[in-house]
């Protein structure tokens, strides 16, 4: 695997019985690069990272990374290629602790398997410690060093979202989809979040952002692509995309948000 | 739900480490009480603990999977009967020694558990539990009809001493302790493993765990697998210490009584909620034992009532108390 | 072997009625009701109690008593569990258990252990169809299961409820949205679940004999059907019970029928590993 490999997302539709939810979409997002992904409620984004990370499979077109079609990769395949994500509702086991569900994101990185799992040896022959540390670590980058021992079903929404975020960023990704991770949040917590998202970037990691959090999106993105009716509409910087007349039109037009 | 991040982080901090504390303590506490129990009783009650302890380790197995899969089994009396039955076997036919026989039960089980789960590995909880339900009542059944291997009605003879020189009521207690200490300590061990985590983060939310690396099926069958291992772990164990196996210890209602005392321990994977549960189990038959009805009666209000406590009850009083607290912040 | 098919299809005919009430239950509240058996089991001994056992009431007002009686221990067999099921279905069901225990004793508390008869009230006739025997007690099952489901059907396809009743089977969510009262749509099944129950019940009972643990055991046979069904369709778990009563019988006669609950579990095993999700939801595609 290159280190400077690419992600690239050809002619992708797809279509639950005669929904067309994408329509012949072509993409492709740079190393080292945040990419934000903006449109109206149904555009189609989540349906977008869904076939990115093999939770749906596209009815046509392609999509690769590093040189290699992922279309016949299941999800799991995907994430041992370094493909992860975070959830628009945050999906963190509520019986696992902040720190555990945040080891959770360095699975396919761990080779302990039945071993460690039913037989008493010692901690340090395992990785269980080093799983540990590097966790902690991801916490204190998020900012919850002082929170890894609380139950994730006692953690406010807005903690879920950085855990959320810190089980993405833990294994060392290559690709990170982050699904609207500002929902719910107050300004404050979303500066803070745009924050850690920022020290997420490096040079080999591609970051993909859906956000309706247009301060977010302008603020941490190199490039923005539109989405509408499960279309590209147009692609830009930041700066292109605050003048472009259609996003406006498609903003204003469909009245919503 | 917009209860403000910061209030409330540093009181659940230090209510669970608190909590942890006494977990540990209860346990140490829990085996040294057991092991030292023998110098008080006699030999009926050191006969009955040991069975209550053996009992446990299948208790455990049936909380292992309601915590770690979701889904309940009615069938688990298959699975000790599995393990049972290996040992008796490897005993009287190729007189394979004590241990051997229990590592040869235990990884029996787990496979005939792994083929059994395999087909509703895809679907919805209910066609495993369904399912189970059959598992459960065709023990007997088999055990009878296939009564030349099995011996039948009167079943078969297992060796009850493993050392000379030591009566062989105690050799039975302390390797039941014993093994209820290892199966607790695996069991509970197992949920800070690779394995343990992403198991119950694809019970939680299966799509977060594909996205990880591990699918809902093979989380499921892994979950299911180390459960039948602890019941057939259990079952070998529960044929030494009655020093025989016959049909009629694995009849359909061992797993509800397996059942009921895995919800009354509230599924812990902890020693002494082991013991509680088996106690209950145990001793609630023991009490009436003129009185079949009531035990059913007892043992569907403990299902029932446990239940509902602890699902319904105790998070209203939970929400309750938290609304208050956030009303006085 | 064609009379050994004929009885096959008669019983399958009751299995198909216990699973239609399983699979009632299951589709509106997602979780399997394993009380539904000893439930049924007790509607049973109250008609016997109410004829046979000394109140001497007639055959007719005693089922509609059952029936009620029924009716009123599914209300509060669901107001028990209502809340568990926004939690988890598998505590509810493990709850249902627990009901199916308290109701299996409450039994053996009022008629003891004993044994007893419960017939309908046919006149003993039999006729000859190609040579094979038809009874008066046949003939009463085939109609019976005929009439249920024509009503079950009329019920689900032209009432209010009944579309409510398929919306909230499809997706609860949606239908939560549409303003539809869950609770009630619940309810409509447990009630109607409980009915199937006891008709089934007294079905069964004259083939052999009632006894604390008749209707729990005839319930297995219903349980396997709907799994070979499906849980989530009707007709595919009338068709199951069919199946079930037939290959059951065709077992039992030809091979050993001391080995019955060990060929519902291979049968059972083999379809969900051949027709997962039930037989019919191959070849209609699957319906998420």
């Amino acid at each position: 695997m290159s280190d400077r490999a690419s992600l690239i997302v050809k002619n992708v539709d797809l279509s639950f019985g005669g929904l067309h939810v994408l329509r012949d979409v072509s993409l492709d997002f740079q190393p080292g690069e945040i990419t934000g992904l903006i449109g109206p409620n149904g555009a189609g984004k989540t349906s977008f990272f869904n076939c990115l990370t093999g939770h749906y499979r596209p009815s046509r077109g392609t999509v690769s990374y590093d040189g290699e079609v992922l279309n016949a990769v299941p999800t799991v395949g995907r994430a041992d290629r370094g493909i992860v994500r975070t959830f628009q509702h945050a999906a963190l086991s509520s019986e696992l602790t902040l720190l555990e569900n945040v080891i959770v994101g360095l699975n396919t990185a761990r080779r302990s398997g039945w071993i460690d799992a039913l037989l008493p040896i010692p901690r340090r022959f395992g990785d269980r410690d080093e799983a540990e540390n590097r966790a902690r670590r991801a916490l204190e980058f998020v900012g919850l060093g002082d929170h890894a021992a609380l139950l994730a079903a006692n953690a406010a929404p807005g903690v879920m979202r950085l855990v959320e975020l810190a089980r993405a960023g833990v294994g060392d990704p290559r690709v990170v989809l982050l699904d609207e991770p500002a929902a719910g949040l107050n300004s404050t917590e979303t500066a803070a979040l745009a924050d850690t998202i920022g020290k997420l970037r490096a040079s080999g990691r591609i970051i993909i952002v859906v956000e309706h959090d247009m301060d977010l999106i302008m603020g941490i993105c190199d490039r923005i692509h539109v989405l509408n009716f499960g279309a590209v509409v147009t692609s830009g910087t930041p700066a292109e995309i605050r003048c472009d007349p259609r996003v406006a039109e498609i903003y204003l037009g469909t009245g919503d948000d | 739900m917009s209860e403000p991040s910061t209030t409330a982080l540093p009181a659940d901090r230090t209510r669970r480490s608190a909590v942890r504390i006494d977990d540990r303590m209860l346990s140490i506490g829990t085996v040294l009480l057991l092991g030292l129990l023998p110098i008080w009783i006699g030999s009926f009650w050191l006969y009955s603990i040991s069975l209550l302890l053996a009992q446990g380790i299948a208790i455990l197995s049936v909380s292992f999977l309601i915590r770690y899969s979701g889904e309940v089994s009615i069938g688990h009396n298959f699975f000790v009967a599995t393990g049972a039955y290996t040992i008796a076997l490897l005993q009287n036919g190729p007189n394979v020694p004590f241990l051997g026989g229990v590592v040869v039960a235990t990884a029996v089980s787990a496979a005939v558990g792994l083929l059994f789960a395999w087909p509703s590995r895809t679907l919805s909880g209910v066609y495993l539990s369904v399912v189970t339900l059959a598992l459960g009542l065709c023990v007997p059944e088999v055990l009878l009809y296939w009564s030349e291997v099995t011996g039948g009605f009167e079943g078969l003879f297992v060796e009850s001493r493993i050392v000379g020189g030591v009566a062989s009521g105690l050799q039975q207690y302390y390797v039941a302790l014993a093994a209820l200490c290892i199966a607790t300590f695996v069991a509970h061990r197992f949920r800070g493993s690779r394995l343990g985590l992403m198991i119950l983060t694809a019970r939680d939310h299966p799509h977060a765990a594909a996205a990880f690396g591990m699918t809902s099926g093979s989380a499921r069958l892994s979950a299911f697998a180390v459960s039948a291992a602890i019941a057939g772990f259990g079952g070998s164990i529960l044929g030494f210490t009655t020093s025989m196996v016959s049909p009629n210890s694995f009849i359909f209602w061992n797993s509800v009584t397996l059942l009921v005392g895995a919800v009354v321990s509230l599924y812990s994977t902890r020693i002494y909620g082991v013991v509680v549960g088996a106690a209950f189990v145990t001793l609630v038959p023991q009490l009436l034992s003129n009185y079949g009805q009531f035990i059913l009666i007892i043992y569907g209000l403990a299902l029932l009532g446990v239940i509902i406590v602890f699902n319904v009850t105790v998070p209203a009083i939970v929400r309750r108390v938290r609304r208050r607290r956030n009303h006085r912040v | 072997m064609l009379p050994v098919i004929w009885q096959g299809i008669v019983t399958g005919c009751l299995y198909s009625l216990g699973a239609l009430g399983l699979v009632m239950i299951f589709k509106s509240s997602k979780m399997v009701n394993f009380a539904h058996g000893a439930l049924a089991g007790y509607g049973a001994f109250s008609v016997h109690a109410l004829t046979a056992g000394g109140a001497g009431w007639p055959w007719l007002a005693a089922v509609a008593a059952a029936l009620l009686g029924a009716i009123a221990i599914s209300v509060l067999v669901y107001g028990l569990i209502a809340e568990l099921l926004q939690r988890a279905a598998t505590t509810a069901t493990i709850a249902t258990l627990g009901i199916g225990l308290i109701a299996q004793g409450m039994i053996l508390w009022q008629y003891g252990s004993n044994i007893f008869r419960l017939d309908l009230p046919l006149p003993h006739l039999s006729f000859s169809i190609l040579g094979m025997a038809l009874t008066a007690y046949d003939v009463a099952v085939l109609s019976a299961t005929f009439l249920v489901v024509v009503a079950l059907f009329l019920v689900i396809e032209r009432t209010r409820l009944g579309v409510a009743f398929r919306a909230v089977s499809t997706d609860p969510f949606a239908a939560r949205v549409c303003g539809l009262s869950i609770s009630r749509v619940h309810l409509f099944s447990w009630v109607t679940s409980s009915m199937l129950g006891v008709i089934a019940a007294l079905l069964i009972v004259p083939t052999t004999f009632l006894s604390s643990t008749t209707v729990t055991t005839f319930m297995l046979q219903a349980f396997a059907a709907a799994v070979i069904g499906g849980f989530d369709s009707l007709p595919g778990s009338a068709i199951g019970g069919i199946l079930v009563g037939v290959s059951c019988n065709l077992f039992s006669f030809y091979v050993a029928p001391e080995l019955l609950n060990t060929f519902l579990l291979t049968f059972m095993l083999a379809s969900l590993s051949f027709f997962p999700g039930g037989i019919l939801s191959q070849r209609l595609g699957s319906r998420v």
